[in-house]
């Protein structure tokens, strides 16, 4: 693993990039999700990087502007950066691997980044959406946001919301999920199975070639709060399906 | 947080065992002279370098723009570290992680002088490697697990229950449970994880070994910074709890003190981020020469 700074002088982002097992000729860049989600599920998406590299594919992971050990501060940036960030990531690396197509992986609301950036992009050959988040405000709900003074933003669970951001994030709805995705799979392993047959729906009807499966696993985003704050695990079979079908 | 005053650098630091060890360097864009420490912020559990609520991230860049230069890394077998293969112990191996990272220091930027920075079991990571190695100058305690209830925890804890009417129910189990806090510590009330790490209880061994650690470091004018929450409220729950159990090491001119009633355990709240941060970077001055 070559963990690096990359990006513009401005807009530095830390990235941990694990080269193929042997002459590799694909590529996935991995999309966390945000706030304690993203340092609870941390180790399940190292995991699921390091498989992906021994089966031959170039993996970049990357923290978004303001956000992990990348520059800045969540005031800084927001959605339209990270967008921005996700497609500077994807451009670094087919640079670093020299390839002309990469998937991309997300979850949770990187998966909402990744489709975004997939659905504007020619070079994306598959996306998968793992517990994506596709309704904004439900999961503003589940940030448990808590206001803070006027102008002043909020707190959710340890991340800072600017007023700005939750605009933003209340815009992620179903109609941001295709057209133009590549060939894509819904990965639930949270709620019901039909949890995300709304967004297969979406995905059917403009004509993206999108299968959901229901895999019950750990919710490693997930994990008691104001207590430990540990994580609760890892998602095994969940990072083999994705393996397996990016393979 | 916007708690950075001044630009600083970062860079990937790449260091220990076949180069295994992941961290990330904050530099002070100034020149922090030959003197000033470099701190070293420590794995609390199993969460990565970034820290809950990303408060070492935030934390080391404000240390930076204060002029200290300053390491956060992630321990064998976290994060983005390898496991190691050169040890058996995770105590083993948790020390020799932070002697890599403490000579890794020492090497690339001449550092003689190390301050350590811990919350939870990083907290009681910093005093036993303290113990042993004089470079360390400093150490942030922040809710370090130890033997720290006293009667006048039990009772802090009962009143702040007696308010709460959903924790009337059970009151003949809950009379059995706090009885027995109550009664005087016998020598196994200390639950130890096999890695040193001791949760609660009154245990008079434990208490005795904590002391001797702290005592020692004071005597050698080791700046030591203590920071409890009431986070975990069942371990420690008032202002005066730390001084109840450790009169000494309380009173000793190179221990300092806080408590932060309305933090939590992992500060989700920025307002005890920033507090917290403002806190450290002002002790941290203190121990600059």
């Amino acid at each position: 693993m070559n963990p690096f700074f990359f990006g513009t002088k401005e807009r530095r982002l830390f990235g941990a990039y694990d080269p193929p097992r042997g002459a590799g000729r694909r590529g996935a860049v991995i999309c966390y999700p945000w706030a304690r989600e993203y340092l609870l599920a941390h180790a399940t998406i190292r995991h699921l990087s390091r498989l992906l590299s021994g089966t031959g594919f170039h993996v970049l992971r990357f923290d978004y502007f303001g956000t992990g050990d990348s520059a800045g501060d969540v005031a800084d940036g927001g959605q339209d950066q990270w967008l921005a960030d996700v497609q500077t990531a994807v451009e670094e690396l087919k640079d670093v691997g020299q390839l002309a197509q990469v998937g991309l992986i997300g979850m949770r609301y990187g998966a909402a980044l990744a489709a975004w950036t997939a659905g504007r992009r020619r070079d994306i050959d598959r996306l998968v959406l793992w517990d994506p988040v596709f309704d904004g405000r439900a999961y503003l709900e589940e940030l448990a946001v808590a206001p803070q003074a006027a102008g002043a933003g909020a707190d959710a669970k340890g991340a800072v919301l600017t007023d700005r951001l939750r605009h933003e994030m209340e815009t992620i709805t179903l109609t941001s999920f295709g057209p133009g995705l590549p060939r894509t799979l819904i990965l639930g392993t949270a709620g019901p199975p039909d949890a995300y047959a709304p967004l297969q729906a979406q995905l059917a009807g403009a004509g993206v070639d999108g299968a959901l499966e229901h895999l019950p696993d750990v919710h490693v985003w997930e994990a008691e709060w104001g207590g430990s704050g540990q994580g609760v695990g890892m998602a095994v079979s969940a990072v083999n399906r994705i393996v397996a079908w990016m393979s | 947080m916007d708690v950075v005053s001044r630009p600083v650098q970062e860079k990937v630091a790449v260091f220990g065992e076949a180069r295994g060890l992941i961290g990330v360097l904050t530099l002070p864009t100034g020149d922090p002279g030959l003197q000033a420490p470099h701190v070293v912020l420590l794995s609390t559990g199993i969460l990565h370098r970034v820290g809950t609520s990303r408060l070492w991230v935030s934390l080391a860049r404000a240390l930076g723009a204060a002029g200290l230069a300053c390491l956060r890394f992630d321990y064998s077998g976290i994060g983005d570290s390898e496991r190691r293969r050169d040890v058996g112990s995770m105590r083993e191996s948790v020390e020799r992680d932070i002697a890599d990272a403490l000579a890794y220091l020492s090497k690339t930027r001449g550092a003689e002088r190390i301050v350590l920075v811990g919350l939870c079991s990083g907290a009681y990571d910093a005093l036993l490697v303290a113990q042993e190695d004089r470079r360390v100058v400093g150490a942030v305690l922040i809710d370090m697990p130890g033997p720290f209830l006293t009667w006048r925890h039990t009772v802090h804890h009962l009143l702040q229950r007696a308010l709460r009417p959903a924790s009337w129910k059970h009151p003949l189990q809950k009379f059995l449970y706090h009885s027995r806090m109550l009664l005087p510590a016998g020598p196994a009330d200390a639950p130890d994880d096999g890695a040193g790490y001791v949760f609660g209880g009154r245990s008079p061994a434990a208490r005795e070994r904590m002391h001797a650690q702290l005592m020692r470091l004071l005597e050698r004018q080791v700046e030591l910074y203590a920071i409890f929450t009431a986070g975990i409220e069942t371990n420690y729950n008032h202002r005066s709890q730390f001084r109840e159990v450790f009169p000494a090491a309380a009173r000793h001119p190179a221990f300092s003190y806080d408590y932060l009633p309305d933090a939590d355990h992992g500060f989700s709240v920025r307002s005890d981020r920033a507090g917290l941060i403002a806190g450290i970077v002002r002790w941290a001055r203190t121990v600059t020469p």
